[in-house]
């Protein structure tokens, strides 16, 4: 799962260092792969880009709650998630939070699986299946977690 | 900056708010996801951020409800709760004894412009988990959706 999931931005990926044009860049497809290969990205990839770009205009406050803005290096560290994603994921729910980071999250049935990023810390999972449920830094996921991340996200 | 107290040390249930009371949480158009059907995310019941306490006056983290009793008695709407937030922003109720079946804790917190300001803290932990988030918006009742943003 760890390998999967990217780590929040290090320091040589500082958020000044970002620019929005290139956390949001899709590489193309080469048009020699078009006709014999599976496609690389998702096709909800663009939109789910677009939706992450436009978080990045939430002010302080945006929630009346006092809300945090989602930061840049979330952004970032999102939109690689997104980018490693296999086509045949389902598209996730995406969701500013309170302090700054998004929340990725897959549901279907009595699955639920999400991964919320933030700058300031290391990312948190959720998974549930059934009645059997986990939550807490990525590094210490135990096994179940990878099975209620396919259950509830793959198609 | 250091991180604040545990709610459970600063604040206390208040036994004088019945199960049966009902809680309203106003609900932010993000909150919600609307295919197949809107419902809520867990998102719509987070704490106020640990590091802006000092900006939101209040000791430890927390998530703001109006008692729907004490708006009522003040002789407004329910609609009323919405009124520092705006039209495009939804509504969901809860009551109280379903915040406490998910290890929450209830008290008064009025303010000059929100009489019927209340509080709502996690009885465990520093936060209020995803877990407990996930419960409460299960839980929860869309009385008044948001504006559905693009």
């Amino acid at each position: 799962m760890s390998d999967l999931l990217v780590r929040p931005s290090d320091e040589s990926e500082s958020a000044a260092a970002l620019s929005r044009q290139s956390v949001f860049f899709v590489p193309p497809v080469p048009s020699s792969a078009v006709s014999f290969a599976e496609p690389i990205n998702p096709s909800w990839l663009p939109a789910a880009l677009r939706e992450l770009s436009s978080f990045a205009e939430l002010r302080p406050n945006w929630d009346g709650y006092q809300a945090a803005p989602v930061g840049l290096s979330a952004i970032a560290t999102a939109a690689r998630v997104l980018r490693g994603l296999p086509p045949s994921l389902r598209r996730p729910t995406l969701t500013p939070t309170a302090e700054g980071g998004i929340s990725l999250q897959w549901q279907r049935g009595g699955h639920d699986f999400s991964l919320e990023v933030t700058e300031s810390r290391p990312a948190v999972v959720y998974a549930q299946s059934g009645d059997r449920w986990w939550e807490g830094p990525l590094d210490e996921a135990p096994g179940f977690v990878v099975d209620a991340f396919k259950a509830a996200a793959f198609a | 900056m250091p991180d604040p107290p545990e709610p459970s040390s600063v604040y206390a249930d208040d036994p004088a708010i019945a199960d049966d009371a009902v809680l309203l949480r106003v609900v932010h158009p993000k909150w919600v996801e609307w295919e197949p059907e809107p419902r809520l995310k867990s998102e719509a019941f987070q704490d106020y951020p640990g590091a802006r306490l000092v900006e939101v006056g209040v000791p430890a983290v927390a998530m703001s409800v109006a008692l729907l009793d004490d708006v009522l008695s003040h002789g407004q709407p329910a609609e009323a709760a919405l009124k520092r937030f705006g039209s495009d922003y939804g509504i969901a109720s809860l009551t109280a004894g379903q915040v406490r079946a998910c290890e929450q804790g209830i008290l008064r917190w009025p303010t000059d412009q929100e009489p019927w300001h209340a509080m709502v803290f996690s009885l465990q932990g520093p936060k209020r988990s995803r877990r407990h988030r996930k419960l409460l918006a299960e839980r929860a009742e869309l009385i008044r959706l948001p504006a559905r943003t693009a």
